[in-house]
């Protein structure tokens, strides 16, 4: 076990480094960060005391070592814009958008997953068709339209929910359902896919051999089966709902992080860019650790095997 | 349309075409689900709910420089005098503000001001204030270094020296040098709890949220910005137009700052209206003038002729918007010129003009233009310069390289740029001066005007230079003239006083300029 928690941490300082020499590279290609954040026309004086300030004028390896630096020891620099340290300002909107994103990870695992079951077990019935076409409907539609949409019958035409969601549990609703229906889709279809997959298995013949109702052939024996390929696509999916949350977040004015990374990104607010991506770079890695032990307890073939690699043979 | 629609499509689809004609669909389909009209905005008067475009993510006046940061520290703070509805400066905490001689001007301060911790406003609170522009990592300290002192005469008299006459300093005061009192030196006071002598106390700020402030009871003074139109007002951040139209319809926002063009029908309903003001700003597209064949002046006359501006404002401005002869957008603006008239649409003159400059055969040309910009603007301004025979090609340029090629030989001929200004003299200064630094354009008539009206002190002769400046850069134009810059609002019908500001600050008062 001990192994296994020095491997992954050993993970976790690589993933920081990459993600920070990647934002680092990404911004040092994509032009001079001072002409960026200063309006146009901006004396040569001037820009060269902002870059002075900021520390742009050092040689770009001290630049880049200061970089890996900070992100592996967590202490940014001040942001650009609101002058504080640029850590704080991402750790105060991360909340907000934590709870979005597990919220409609919950949502579109319960809601994605109740489909998919019933979609194999109602295999080509009108139930099947019609939950199909939702799903492909859920998958087809952009985040920005689904959730313009939703503000517009929700919030104007039948007045019952926030068209812009700030505080409380009814501001949720929408940017939550905007944000799950892709991933609630695509659990559907993949479920439904595995457990049709595993339906001429031998131990599934078994079971109904053994006159066991449908429904419990495909919860007790079926379901075990086809939901790991499903678990590992939920963990793939935390990374994409953060980008999903920058687009649901501006829709729906959602005071979360996402909104910041890319009001960050246009000002050129550095700190503020590096700062996130580190803390989304942690984040990922925390929650596909999580995913990975969710994985073993359900599988005990993985049980086993983590446990024999932990004694170390 | 039908023209400018023929010449969009046969330039390939736009940048961002695919995401708006998005949105417009989700309008028509709210068009089609019948939107019902705002709902509980009449208890408006107690608590007045603002939407601007973005988080100002600084409450520190010293480094606001967008119109949603100025409406958050304009609420709270004053400076010594503002802009007015036509453009005039006003005195504000000031009761007069006078040139007292070319390098000198005098203020004279309101008795019985105070800042919102019961402290009065005194002439101290000048020279705190620039004392901050100066110690702030700020982008404009260079505009105030100018400055050499602040003589305090008494406590509400002051004289603030300039090294050289500086005619164009106050228009920056009134955006940048807001009075502060005393506790602002200490610290996370401007940053976090600012205190001002505007109409709002800061109460709250949640950052990507809102800001809520409370109405000052100190404010009940005739000021020309108007007093609180309501106890508490909150500015909510909500970057998606379409979103803020929504929470206007819904009854959740009083007034929303930012409405786009194709949704001003959406906010005309019985509860609900649009306001359109025009700006001092305009759009035009920057001429390299140093590369041939632009460095030709009848080219440049006949890109001006290429262009059916109207037709554009027509068809993608909703009509709002009027042409421009100069870079003065309308006669409220220093150098507009009434005897000038915008270039006609006249292809066929364009054509001839390009004959005698030479110009023939191959000629292409790029067009750049920021992200910021609208893309399908830009590519019928490409179409249409096409059309006389120049190919152009509209091209998106990310706004970090588009602001860092001003003057790069290899960058793109022209530019579609939209700029806002206080005074003439930034702009002019930058783009058109010779030595300018985002300039490529020479003209020793215009060099020698532009110097003169810089440290011009009389406004009258001010105005003149810039009036005969205006006339040389039409008849040598280092642009094609476009139209001028508008901000449109969206507004509960229930509030009542409430006009928007000139220099597009969103400031919840009512009796701004002295309409009452």
């Amino acid at each position: 076990m001990l192994r296994i928690a020095a491997q992954r941490l050993l993970q976790l300082i690589t993933t920081v480094i990459i993600a920070s020499s990647a934002v680092f590279l990404l911004i040092h290609l994509s032009g001079d960060p001072v002409a960026g954040f200063l309006p146009p026309g901006t004396s040569p004086a001037q820009q060269a005391a902002t870059r002075h300030a900021v520390g742009l004028d050092r040689p770009i390896a001290i630049q880049y070592l200061t970089t890996v630096g900070d992100a592996l020891t967590g202490r940014f620099a001040d942001s650009w814009r609101a002058q504080r340290p640029a850590l704080a300002v991402v750790l105060e909107r991360l909340p907000a958008t934590l709870i979005l994103a597990l919220s409609a990870v919950l949502v579109a695992s319960v809601v994605g997953g109740l489909a998919g079951v019933a979609g194999a077990r109602f295999y080509r019935s009108w139930l099947d068709r019609l939950l199909l076409f939702f799903e492909i409907g859920a998958m087809a539609v952009p985040a920005f339209w689904l959730g313009t949409l939703l503000i517009l019958f929700f919030a104007v035409r039948l007045p019952v929910l926030p068209s812009s969601g700030n505080g409380g549990i009814r501001g949720l609703i929408l940017p939550v359902l905007t944000l799950a229906a892709y991933p609630a889709a695509i659990i559907a279809r993949l479920l439904r896919t595995e457990l049709l997959a595993v339906r001429n298995q031998g131990y599934v013949r078994t079971a109904e051999g053994k006159g066991l109702s449908g429904w419990a052939v495909l919860l007790r024996h079926a379901l075990p089966n086809a939901l790991l390929p499903t678990l590992a696509y939920v963990g793939l999916q935390l990374s994409f709902l953060f980008g999903g949350a920058i687009i649901v977040e501006s829709v729906f004015a959602y005071p979360g992080v996402g909104r910041l990374a890319l009001q960050a990104a246009t000002d050129r607010d550095i700190p503020v860019v590096q700062a996130f991506v580190v803390v989304v770079a942690v984040l990922i890695s925390v929650a596909n650790l999580a995913v990975d032990l969710i994985a073993i307890a359900i599988d005990p073939r993985l049980r086993a095997s983590s446990r024999t690699f932990a004694h170390g043979r | 349309m039908e023209e400018l629609l023929r010449m969009n499509r046969s330039r390939g689809p736009a940048a961002n075409v695919s995401r708006r004609s998005l949105i417009g669909a989700g309008l028509a389909a709210a068009t089609w689900l019948g939107t019902r009209g705002a709902r509980n905005a009449s208890a408006a008067t107690s608590e007045l709910v603002i939407d601007l475009t973005d988080d100002p993510k600084t409450l520190d006046p010293a480094l606001a420089y967008t119109p949603q940061s100025w409406s958050v520290v304009h609420s709270i703070y004053d400076a010594l005098v503002q802009y007015g509805p036509n453009w005039e400066l006003q005195p504000l905490a000031a009761e007069t503000f006078t040139q007292a001689d070319p390098t000198t001007f005098a203020v004279k301060l309101r008795t019985g001001l105070t800042f919102h911790d019961g402290s009065p406003v005194t002439v101290a609170a000048i020279q705190r204030s620039l004392d901050h522009i100066r110690a702030a990592k700020s982008d404009i300290t260079d505009l105030f270094s100018v400055v050499t002192k602040i003589e305090a005469v008494d406590d509400l008299n002051a004289r603030i020296v300039c090294k050289e006459p500086a005619p164009w300093l106050p228009a920056q005061m009134a955006v940048w040098m807001l009075l502060l009192p005393e506790a602002a030196n200490k610290p996370d006071v401007l940053a976090k709890s600012p205190i001002g002598s505007g109409p709002f106390k800061f109460d709250s700020y949640a950052p990507g949220n809102k800001i809520t402030l409370t109405a000052s009871s100190a404010y009940t003074w005739p000021s020309p910005k108007g007093t609180p139109l309501a106890e508490k007002a909150t500015f909510r951040f909500v970057p998606e137009s379409t979103t803020r139209v929504a929470d206007l319809l819904s009854g959740a926002t009083g007034i929303v700052a930012s409405v786009p063009f194709d949704q001003i029908k959406a906010v005309e309903t019985d509860k609900t209206r649009s306001i359109v003001v025009p700006l001092a700003g305009s759009a035009w597209v920057r001429i390299a003038t140093d590369v041939p064949p632009f460095d030709n002046v009848k080219v440049r006359q006949a890109l001006n002729y290429a262009i059916d501006a109207d037709q554009i404002i027509k068809a993608l401005f909703d009509g709002q918007g009027q042409r421009l002869t100069s870079f003065a957008p309308d006669e409220r603006i220093m150098g507009w010129n009434p005897a000038l008239k915008p270039y006609p649409y006249d292809p066929d003159k364009a054509k001839s003009l390009l004959k005698e400059a030479g110009v023939s055969g191959s000629v292409s040309a790029v067009l750049d233009y920021a992200s910021t910009e609208r893309g399908d603007v830009a590519e019928v301004l490409a179409a249409q310069i096409s059309d006389i025979g120049i190919q152009t090609m509209a091209k998106q340029t990310e706004i970090t390289a588009f602001n860092s090629t001003w003057t790069d030989k290899k960058a793109p001929a022209l530019r579609l740029t939209s700029w806002r200004y206080y005074d003439p003299s930034t702009l002019l200064n930058l783009v058109v001066a010779s030595n300018g630094f985002l300039s490529r354009f020479t003209a020793p008539a215009a060099d020698k005007l532009i110097a003169e009206a810089s440290t011009e002190t009389d406004p009258k002769q001010r105005n003149a230079d810039y009036q005969e400046l205006s006339k040389v850069l039409y008849d040598d134009p280092p642009v094609i003239y476009l139209w001028n810059l508008t901000a449109v609002y969206g507004q509960a019908k229930s509030i009542e006083g409430w006009t928007p500001r000139a220099d597009e600050y969103t400031i919840p008062t009512k009796g701004y300029g002295g309409i009452s």
